[in-house]
């Protein structure tokens, strides 16, 4: 980024800036050409604003032209200074002010209107090293009325330090350095710019004359030393400032407008200059000029805005900074939020999996005592049909079959339902359908459903067959339960998987036994047709019982007539 | 009884006095050549005076000439003066060229001072405290001891450095030496430019003279410009 010398904004002049060229590239803002020396130097030489305001006639011009007489003379004290016009156009300038000034004629008032800057290349001052002092002037009158302060003294709002000179003999009542003062700030603000960012270098023109102002009583001697030898260090130039300052605010009339400046501006620093160092004869010099106290307005400038440009990287750095520890405390507050969730999540895991595992005991008691009084119930509903029953097979073998081995397939039966019902809790699968369930699980849900069911059945027969008590017909209210099971709690596949079971059953207990309980076909049909029932209930209203009912009856008849098939061709 | 700072005072063939600074090594004029001083040599005879200014225009020394650098500058008496009127003695107007007429006349080894010399001078006369009329030894009565008297006792000059005048007097010509010189390699005014301090009301200026010189550069400007001599053994 460049600060434009025409308008003062910071611009990017892109390749504009590049070594390749060699044109003046122009302002993307102002749309004007900038000298390209500026531009290759930039980061060499920073711009050092010299923004002069002031009243007509308080010396504004003359001041310039003294001050390139000062540089012409210092370089006697300051051996390795030199200076330079960057362009042609400030040749054209420095040739004609010093010109005019070596003859012993004041300089011509510059005219109303947005001035270009003079820019001078500064090398070799001594603590401050080099820079392009950029200088601005424009006619005075353009300081008495806002409109044409907007119009043509724009320049002043972007200046980080502005030097107002004035010469308290010309100032044509206490109330016109006010006036001016109101009409800049006020065009400050309808230009968009804030004088709270700005310094002031109020300077005290023509300062041989200052002895003559009797009335205002005696100098302060800081003034007198600064009107006899030039001060230059920091330190004697503040000491100079404060004493001015205290001075002029007790000044006949001046008093508000110096407290006003200090209230206005970020600050405000005083000096005093005579640009000719003697009375000029009209427009003319009898002697040469001796310039006093030109210099110093432009090294308080350079020193002010070093150091606000110091103040700027600084507080950039700061930012930078802050923003750089809200980042890491941020991160590091996400990274305590993280540590909390996974405290949060891993407590939330173990009491999730206490909190399942006593779910799960809890469902599986509640689960055993449901299968229990659903078995009870099938049983007794099976019994009152085969007591009523007059198909196919005498009924007293069907009692006794039934009888012993109906008290322990209840039994398994609870069990099984209880132990499918906890793990199903445990899985978090609690009072979902078996589509949901195979959503989560997939297909080995209802599997697992049907393995435990089976694995509970397929161990209570076993033990029944070691223990020679029943004979194996009495495993079909076992595998009623099993399928009453996987009925209810899952729905389609869980049909599926009694359904299987049931062959299963078959298959492991024998062929026979199918054979031999077919006196049991209606009550079996029955019950698993209610137990398909009470499935499509919980099932939710997507699938009716009707059509569960159905659907398990078809099945197990299916395998009946298979499993009689087969019998019959053995 | 003179301190070591206190200067050797001499004087010249019009009487006026020339002191002496320890590490100086030359004489120098106690105060600007004064009008009363000056007229002694324009009461030479013509010839005398031609001689001294060799080279410069023949009515130079002059009735007319004088006149017009009266012009400029008013006489006062040198007996009855005022304070702000004590300018009016001193001879002003006068060009380097002419005033090097009026060192000749004084003697072979009078000159127009060199800008270091007016310096050491000044500083010197800053050092050697107060002015005791007696212990300069001038010859009462005389037209410079009636002025130093008078600017002494009357207008409170204190010192040595103050009744020189170098403060509070008019702008000198002083030599500035061939160093000066610039591309052109200009002679003539140039070639001495004037130091000093005036009072502000006869002239308002910021000049520091042992810093800085002023050059002359309208013919206006001459009447701010006297002179003083130096006696170089």
């Amino acid at each position: 980024m460049v600060l434009c010398p025409n308008c003062l904004s910071e611009v990017d002049l892109g390749k504009a800036a590049g070594m390749g060229g060699t044109g003046d590239p122009a302002c993307p803002s102002c749309k004007d050409t900038i000298p390209l020396r500026y531009v290759r130097d930039y980061a060499a030489y920073p711009p050092i604003v010299l923004s002069l305001i002031g009243l007509t006639g308080h010396g504004k011009t003359c001041f310039l032209a003294a001050l390139f007489r000062k540089l012409a003379l210092i370089q006697k004290e300051w051996k390795s200074f030199c200076f330079s016009p960057l362009d042609e156009s400030g040749m054209v300038v420095l040739r004609e002010k010093l010109g005019s000034l070596e003859k012993g004629l004041l300089p011509k008032r510059s005219m109303k209107g947005f001035p270009k800057p003079t820019i001078v290349r500064l090398e070799g001052v001594p603590q401050l090293s080099q820079c392009h002092l950029l200088i601005y002037d424009t006619g005075g009158e353009v300081f008495g009325q806002v409109g044409q302060l907007i119009k043509f003294g724009g320049y002043v709002v972007r200046s980080p330090v502005v030097v107002w000179l004035a010469s308290l003999e010309d100032v044509d009542g206490p109330l016109q350095l006010e006036n001016m003062l109101t009409v800049y700030l006020e065009a400050m603000f309808k230009l968009g710019g804030d004088p709270k960012q700005q310094r002031l270098l109020f300077v005290l023109a023509k300062g041989d004359r200052l002895r003559r102002l009797g009335s205002s009583g005696a100098l302060p001697p800081e003034l007198e030393a600064a009107l006899d030898r030039d001060p230059t260090g920091d330190e004697e130039l503040l000491k100079l400032s404060r004493a001015i300052g205290h001075w002029l605010e007790g000044y006949p009339g001046l008093t508000n407008f110096v407290r006003r400046a200090g209230r206005e501006f970020a600050g405000v620093d005083f000096l005093v200059t005579s640009a000719l160092g003697g009375e000029p004869n009209k427009d003319q010099l009898d002697v040469s000029a001796v310039p006093r106290g030109v210099l110093a307005p432009v090294l308080l400038a350079w020193a002010r805005q070093t150091e606000l440009a110091r103040e700027e990287t600084a507080r950039k750095r700061r930012e930078r900074e802050q923003a750089l520890e809200k980042a890491q405390a941020k991160n590091a507050r996400e990274e305590e939020e993280r540590r909390q969730a996974r405290i949060a999540a891993q407590r939330k895991r173990l009491f999730g999996v206490l909190g399942r595992v006593g779910r799960a005991l809890l469902s599986g008691i509640l689960g055993a005592v449901e299968g229990a009084v659903i078995t009870a119930v099938l049983w007794a509903a099976i019994r009152f049909a085969a007591r009523c029953s007059l198909m196919w097979e005498p009924i007293p073998s069907v009692l006794t079959t039934m009888g012993p081995t109906g008290v322990a397939g209840a039994a398994y039966g609870a069990a099984a339902w209880g132990i499918v019902a906890g793990v199903e809790a445990f899985l978090g699968a609690g009072n979902r359908t078996m589509r949901d369930a195979m959503r989560q699980g997939g297909i080995w849900f209802p599997l697992l459903l049907a393995g435990a069911g089976f694995l509970v059945w397929g161990g209570g027969a076993v033990l029944e067959l070691a223990g020679q008590r029943v004979s194996l017909a009495g495993v079909w209210p076992e595998v009623l339960g099993v399928g009453a099971v996987g009925l209810v709690e899952g729905g389609k596949a869980g049909t599926l998987a009694s359904a299987v079971a049931v062959l299963l059953s078959t298959l492991v207990a024998g062929r026979e036994n199918l054979l031999v309980s077919t006196g049991g076909t209606l009550p079996l049909l029955l019950g698993l047709t209610v137990v398909g029932g009470v499935a499509g209930l919980k099932a939710g209203g997507d699938y009716p019982w009707l059509l569960w009912a159905g659907v398990s009856a078809v099945i197990y008849l299916v395998v009946a007539l298979v499993a009689r098939h087969w019998g019959a061709h053995r | 009884m003179r301190t070591q700072a206190t200067p050797a005072v001499f004087r010249d063939r019009t009487g006026f006095p020339l002191v002496e600074i320890a590490g100086l090594g030359v004489q120098i004029s106690l105060l600007p050549v004064m009008k009363v001083q000056f007229e002694q040599f324009l009461g030479e005879p013509q010839r005398v005076k031609g001689d001294a200014g060799d080279g410069l225009p023949a009515d130079t020394y002059g009735n007319e000439w004088y006149e017009r650098l009266l012009a400029l500058n008013p006489r006062a008496s040198w007996r009855d003066f005022r304070y702000e009127d004590r300018e009016r003695l001193i001879l002003t107007g006068i060009r380097p060229e002419e005033a090097l007429g009026f060192a000749r006349w004084l003697g072979p080894s009078f000159d127009l001072p060199r800008i270091e010399e007016w310096r050491a001078a000044c500083v010197g006369l800053q050092a050697a405290g107060a002015f005791r009329l007696r212990t300069a030894g001038l010859p009462v009565g005389t037209e410079a001891a009636a002025i130093l008297e008078r600017l002494h006792a009357r207008h409170g000059l204190d010192t040595w450095a103050d009744l020189s005048l170098m403060r509070g007097g008019v702008l000198e010509w002083v030599k500035v030496g061939s160093s000066r010189k610039g591309l052109r390699c200009r002679t003539g005014p140039h070639d001495f430019q004037g130091v000093g301090k005036p009072r502000d009301e006869f002239h308002s200026t910021t000049y520091n003279p042992l810093d800085e010189s002023v050059e002359l550069i309208t013919v206006n400007g001459l009447r701010l410009f006297g002179f003083r001599v130096v006696k170089r053994d």
